[in-house]
């Protein structure tokens, strides 16, 4: 499958126009040589593992599975992008500041007993409310390893979906990128599209989606030509 | 009227009442979840060195003082 754009490319054409390329001529071109190779499977497969964005993006953890077979590595774990968990984080600080006004208006008809009642329930259904989003934002995960793609997803905490799609099936790897905040903290939608009737796979509000797509194709591209 | 039903009473017991239902789905909810925990790691096994199970036993220990504070205090 054709990789339609590279940001890494970019990148190092802004490195050799900016630097003196008298002195560090020899280390742009192995730079180059290297950036280019970097998402070949073999550059893939040997390459130090790696921790971004609150583990939103794992490239080779150090992570098992269900259903995980001997030979089978997994090359990148992902998550939401951070900044897509802002909403929860902001109604959480907003909630933790609300009962201070409400224990003022009522302390004429209430009691002390009943004052710091409401106030522990208030805080025991808070922590709760924050401990759902962090076992949905650590337990909502994409998983790409060496033989498949794995999309886990808890619509509620009790109701847990997984897809499998095999890396020999993919077809079609789509990304999106919508909206200026995305687009500046570079996340978005990746569409994995697989042939026949096998279910397509779609990850959410993932941090880096070129980079995720370019590693799915280069992985699906060892089966297309095996 | 009011010197046979006293309104503040009734208020308290109903205070009581909804506090001790909250908190006993509270502490079914919690002890669901660190059960639910258990399934979500074997899914899915993250290095978080214990701190998730830690989290859930907060929650499950909240859970208690609840029931205790609202059948006891209230």
């Amino acid at each position: 499958m054709p990789i339609l754009f590279d940001s890494n490319k970019s990148k190092e054409e802004k490195k050799k126009h900016g630097e003196d390329q008298s002195n560090h001529k020899d280390n742009d071109q192995q730079e180059t040589a290297s950036t280019d190779n970097e998402y070949d499977l073999d550059t893939l497969l040997y390459s130090p593992s790696k921790h971004k964005l609150f583990h939103s993006f794992c490239f080779k953890p150090h992570t098992k599975f269900e259903g995980q077979k001997k030979d089978e590595q997994v090359i990148l774990v992902l998550r939401y992008h951070p900044i897509s968990q802002l909403p929860w984080v902001i109604t959480t600080l907003i909630l933790a500041m609300t009962p201070m006004p409400l224990v003022l208006i009522f302390r004429q008809q209430l009691n002390f007993t009943q004052i710091l009642g409401i106030i522990l329930f208030w805080y025991a259904l808070l922590f709760s409310f924050a401990f759902i989003n962090i076992i949905n934002y650590l337990f909502n995960v994409g998983i790409v390893t060496t033989d498949r793609i794995l999309d886990v997803d808890l619509q509620n905490i009790l109701y847990k979906e997984v897809n499998i799609a095999l890396l020999n099936k993919v077809e079609d790897v789509t990304t999106t990128t919508t909206g200026f905040i995305a687009s500046y903290f570079d996340f978005g939608y990746v569409h994995i599209q697989t042939a026949g009737t096998e279910i397509n796979i779609e990850f959410t509000n993932i941090p880096m989606p070129t980079e995720v797509a370019k590693i799915i194709n280069e992985l699906s591209k060892r089966y297309s030509t095996a | 009227m009011t010197d046979i039903i006293n309104i503040h009473g009734v208020a308290e017991i109903i205070i009581k009442i909804s506090a001790i239902l909250i908190s006993l789905f509270y502490l079914i909810f919690a002890f669901v979840i660190s059960k639910h925990l258990k399934s979500l790691k074997k899914t899915i096994d993250i290095n978080d060195k214990g701190w998730l199970y830690l989290v859930s036993y907060i929650q499950l220990m909240i859970g208690i003082i609840l029931v205790t504070y609202s059948l006891f205090v209230l």
